[in-house]
């Protein structure tokens, strides 16, 4: 245990998470994330053990971003894990391929496969996460949180203030894949995506999931989003959309909120967000006199950073309900999270604890996972 | 459960505890004397041009500017760099570190871009040398990498690399200045001041604070010390608590 110790100091003196290269005003960065983690689920009832105990390759990462001058910037981002899990071909090893256009005065604008602005969870990256799993309704399972489109951003008052405005094609991930072979729906619209945030009292960077800093003044950001997508045809992959709602056939919108807050080493989350559907597929209503369906999740999530330990302890509650017309189908989980930073986020031990509140489901189960995650 | 976690946390707490508790001097606070909004978007570091009353202080968006002692912009550069992120001046010259072209650009006073030094560092873009100053004690100028890791480079006037020294006293080191036979390093995310023996770059004391975003500083001849805040675009000026 010491040997392991002593080397895990030495690494965090010596760590370098990335490598940049200059020539002339072309600037380009290369970086790596690589997790992996020990998983064990605890089944209800019988049920194949296949999750049950295993080691997984969380990520393996590969990442090059540039910039040429202040005018422009390009990202382009691989997920070499996915590579060998995408055999069901719904999700693709892309995760980034998108440039930046910054010299226009009005606004940036943003071309290419990259995330959509929506849900402050959403947005804050991977390696910036205390716990192995986002909320139910934020990590993916419930809105796209990747597409291939346009984006408009602005900043105003010292950062504090941003907007976005996007435009996607609504196929999610899948617009990557062979699932639509690049295809849109058959109606050829667009999603249609807008968030803005409020902080105070200076910009609240994604990245700041933990306070690390232990903020002496406390620091706060208010989310506001929504997106809304009108569709003739229904497309649910089988692992990546369980719910059938990420790209359901009809019209939907999807309004949501975050609040985060810092202060002297506690960080808070609060995220809620309500998706309206109304169904090309009726039977969706249930057979009740509807025109639609409300599908609602939350997440409320507090963690504390103690410098001395460098560890971050995180307890979380979220829950996620599909179809408000179904009754009694609230997924309802509890987390706890433990972060060791041995070196920042470059280096950290990352344990996370699910406890399902809906015991009655007969295919939810509890869950640990336990891992480590290095960037180069 | 297969795992007894409660024992594993434990067991992890308290064989780590011991290695990252360090001793370290008891921090010194500050007393804000005046504040200062800056028109100056993203604002990263100041200095003090010697026998004037001007800073020059420098941006992110890689823009260089003369002020007054409030902060208030007298003149702007016409010279455009990448990320300007440090800054020092002597009696005549003012040198800008550039973070992500690793380039140290000279200008003289008026604000003319005189000359540049590219200096070889493949860290992290964004993981550069944020912070510039000149070590009167060892005759020359040292420059600080921000994290990932922090290491002490040693340049002579001609910016051709002397020593190394590996830097381990904060997560990251935002600013440098050198004032009275002390050297200044200013640590943004531990919101601190860490005063280092300019001649072995060991620790002597730590003042702290409680800024947000501190990315610059700099310390007048009568021991006023200047912060800069990029997030809050502000310039601050504290004396020494010295009860």
């Amino acid at each position: 245990m010491k040997k392991i110790l002593y080397i895990m100091l030495l690494m965090s003196n010596t760590v370098f998470a990335q490598y940049s290269f200059n020539a002339g005003n072309n600037n380009l960065e290369l970086s790596g994330l690589l997790n992996m983690n020990y998983n064990n689920r605890f089944y209800l009832k019988d049920h194949p053990d296949n999750k049950a105990d295993v080691f997984k390759l969380a990520t393996a990462r590969f990442k090059i971003e540039g910039r040429v001058s202040n005018d422009y910037e390009y990202k382009l981002q691989l997920d070499m894990a996915r590579l060998g899990y995408s055999g069901d071909g719904e999700f693709p090893a892309l995760l980034d391929a998108n440039f930046t256009i910054k010299k226009l005065k009005f606004t940036n604008i943003t071309m290419g496969y990259q995330k959509i602005p929506y849900s402050r969870s959403s947005l804050t990256g991977f390696e910036h996460q205390t716990m192995w799993q986002r909320g139910e309704v934020a990590r993916g399972q419930v809105f796209s949180r990747r597409d291939l489109g346009v984006v408009l951003s602005k900043d105003y008052w010292k950062q504090r203030v941003n907007v976005m405005l996007g435009a996607f094609t609504g196929q999610g991930e899948t617009i990557m894949t062979d699932v639509t072979g690049g295809d849109n729906d058959a109606s050829g619209k667009l999603e249609y995506v807008g968030r803005v945030e409020l902080s105070y009292p200076s910009k609240f960077k994604y990245n700041e999931t933990l306070d690390l800093n232990h903020s002496d003044i406390p620091k706060i950001s208010l989310g506001l989003n929504g997106r809304y997508v009108e569709r003739q045809n229904t497309l649910q992959t089988l692992n990546k959309d369980p719910y059938g709602l990420k790209i359901i056939g009809g019209e939907k919108t999807m309004l949501g909120m975050d609040l985060a807050a810092n202060y002297k080493g506690f960080s808070f989350l609060f995220e809620a967000h309500n998706m309206n559907v109304n169904p090309t597929d009726k039977s969706r209503l249930q057979g009740l006199n509807k025109t639609s369906f409300n599908a609602i999740g939350s997440i409320i999530q507090l963690s504390y950073y103690n410098r001395i330990l460098k560890s971050a302890f995180t307890a979380r509650y979220d829950d996620f309900i599909e179809n408000d017309l179904i009754p009694n189908s609230t997924m309802q989980t509890l987390s706890g999270g433990y972060n060791f930073l041995l070196d920042g986020y470059s280096s950290m031990l990352r344990v996370q604890y699910w406890y399902r509140l809906d015991r009655t489901q007969t295919d939810t189960y509890d869950q640990i996972r336990i891992g480590w995650q290095q960037k180069f | 459960m297969y795992i007894n976690f409660r024992v594993l946390f434990v067991t992890v707490f308290f064989v780590a505890l011991p290695f990252f508790a360090q001793s370290k001097p008891k921090p010194k606070k500050l007393v804000l004397l005046s504040k200062a909004d800056l028109s100056i978007k993203e604002p990263s570091d100041i200095c003090i041009l010697p026998n004037t009353n001007k800073y020059a202080i420098v941006s992110d968006n890689g823009l260089l500017f003369l002020t007054d002692t409030n902060g208030v912009v007298l003149k702007e550069a016409d010279f455009k760099g990448f990320d300007f992120e440090g800054v020092f001046a002597d009696e005549n010259k003012i040198y800008v570190s550039d973070e992500r072209s690793r380039i140290i650009y000279v200008f003289d006073y008026n604000l003319e871009k005189i000359n540049s030094h590219q200096l070889t560092y493949y860290g992290g873009r964004n993981s550069g040398f944020e912070s510039i100053t000149f070590n009167k004690n060892k005759n020359c100028f040292v420059l600080i990498t921000e994290k990932h890791p922090s290491i002490i480079f040693e340049y002579d006037k001609d910016f051709k690399e002397l020593k190394q020294y590996p830097y381990t006293f904060s997560s990251d080191v935002s600013s440098i200045t050198y004032h009275k036979e002390h050297l200044y390093v200013l640590c943004d995310e531990e919101k601190k001041i860490l005063v280092l023996n300019p001649n072995d770059y060991s620790l002597e004391n730590i003042i702290q604070l409680s800024d947000i975003n501190p990315e610059g500083i700099a310390i007048t001849e009568d021991g006023r010390i200047l912060i800069i805040s990029d997030d809050g675009q502000y310039l601050k000026k504290y004396s020494l608590d010295t009860k």
